[in-house]
C-alpha cells in the first residue's frame, strides 16, 4: 500500500483534476485505497469524523473474521428483510 | 460550474462496499453443499427472528415519520409514503419462514420458541433505539443492507441440490431472490429524492455499516458446522456450579 506523499493525515479539497487525499487511517487500517476510483475516493474523503470512526471500527472486528469465510468472488447472498 | 458530486445512494453503496468482503465470505462460506442441510435449518430460524421484526420495525418508523410530518420535517412525508408501501410488500414473510421450517423438517416452535441470540438483538433492535430516540431515517441503511445482500438467484437451486429439500422448503429464499433488487432500486431513488441533510445521510451510512457488521457476525455464526446441542444442565461444570 503506498501513501501519496503529500498527504499529512487530513483529508483536503481536490483541486481540478486532482485526486482527493484520504486521511491516513485509511490507509493504517489496510483499505485497498490505492485501487479506488476517483469516485470512490471522493467519497470517503468526504466522510465525516462519526462515518470514518464507525468505518474503522467495524473494518477492524471483521479482520478477525475466520480465514476460511474470506470471499472467493461468488455472490451468494440471503440476507432478508 | 462545477459537476454534481456521487448522490446519497451512490455514496452508501461505495461506503459498504470497502466492508463487505467478510460478509460475501461468510455467506458464501455458509452456503456450502457440505452439511448444508442443519445449517439451512439454523438459518430459517435466525432469519425468521430477523424478519420478524421487518414489519413492526417499519410500523413503529411509519408512527415517528407522521408525528414528524407534523412538526414540518421535510423527510417525514416521503419516508412515510414509502414505508406505507413496503410494510403492504413485507407483510406475511415471517409465516412464509415458519411454513420452510416445517417443510425443512423443523418445528415452528425451533424459531419462535428460543431467545434470539443477541447478534440478532444488535442487528435488528438498535433500529428500534435509532428509530424511537433519534430519527427513523435511520432504518433506510437497514433496509439497503437487508435488500442489498438478499439471495442471489441461483441460491435456491444451490440449495435444493446440496439438501434434497422440496419447493416447499425454500419459498422464502426463492421470493426474495425475486423481490428484492426491484425493492433495493426502489430504496436507493428514494435516498436520492429526500432532502437529506449531510447529517441525516451520514445517520443512514452509520445505520447501513453498523447492520452489515452485525450480519456478518451471524452469517459467521450460521456458518459454522453444527454442534450437537447438549442436554440442559449436561454441560461440564464450572467452579460455581454453573452449566457451560
Amino acid at each position: 500500500m503506498t501513501r501519496p506523499s503529500e498527504d499529512n493525515g487530513s483529508p483536503r479539497a481536490p483541486g481540478a483534476g486532482e485526486r482527493p487525499s484520504l486521511p491516513d487511517a485509511l490507509y493504517e487500517a489496510g483499505l485497498p485505497v490505492d485501487m479506488l476510483t476517483d469516485e470512490q475516493r471522493l467519497v470517503l474523503s468526504e466522510l465525516t469524523e462519526e462515518e470514518l470512526a464507525v468505518l474503522l471500527d467495524i473494518k477492524g472486528r471483521l479482520d478477525a473474521v475466520e480465514p476460511e469465510v474470506q470471499a472467493h468472488g461468488e455472490i451468494a447472498g440471503g440476507a432478508l428483510f | 460550474m462545477n459537476a454534481p458530486g456521487p448522490s446519497s445512494s451512490a455514496r452508501l453503496r461505495v461506503t459498504l462496499r470497502l466492508l463487505d468482503a467478510e460478509l460475501l465470505g461468510a455467506m458464501e462460506h455458509m452456503w456450502r453443499p457440505d452439511g448444508l442441510l442443519p445449517r439451512y435449518r439454523r438459518y430459517l430460524c435466525a432469519m425468521h427472528a430477523v424478519v420478524r421484526a421487518s414489519v413492526p420495525l417499519m410500523r413503529r418508523a411509519l408512527e415517528r415519520a407522521v408525528l414528524l410530518d407534523v412538526c414540518g420535517d421535510p423527510l417525514a412525508g416521503p419516508l412515510a409514503a414509502y414505508l406505507r408501501e413496503h410494510i403492504q410488500e413485507e407483510e406475511g414473510h415471517d409465516a412464509w419462514l415458519l411454513e420452510d421450517v416445517l417443510a425443512a423438517g423443523s418445528l415452528p416452535g425451533e424459531a419462535l420458541g428460543p431467545m434470539p441470540p443477541p447478534v440478532v438483538a444488535a442487528l435488528a433492535g438498535s433500529q428500534y433505539y435509532w428509530v424511537e430516540h433519534h430519527h427513523p431515517v435511520a432504518l433506510l441503511g437497514y433496509i439497503a443492507v437487508l435488500e442489498g445482500y438478499a439471495p442471489a438467484a441461483d441460491l435456491t437451486s444451490r440449495i435444493a441440490a446440496a439438501t434434497g429439500l422440496p419447493d416447499a422448503a425454500l419459498r422464502t429464499v426463492r421470493e426474495h431472490a425475486a423481490l428484492d433488487t426491484g425493492h433495493l432500486d426502489e430504496l436507493y431513488a428514494l435516498l436520492d429524492r429526500l432532502p437529506l441533510t449531510r447529517g441525516q445521510e451520514s445517520d443512514v451510512t452509520i445505520s447501513a455499516m453498523h447492520s452489515l457488521d452485525a450480519l456478518t457476525r451471524l452469517f459467521v455464526r450460521l456458518g459454522r458446522s453444527a454442534a450437537a446441542p447438549l442436554p440442559r444442565g449436561a454441560g461440564p461444570s464450572t467452579p460455581t456450579g454453573v452449566t457451560t
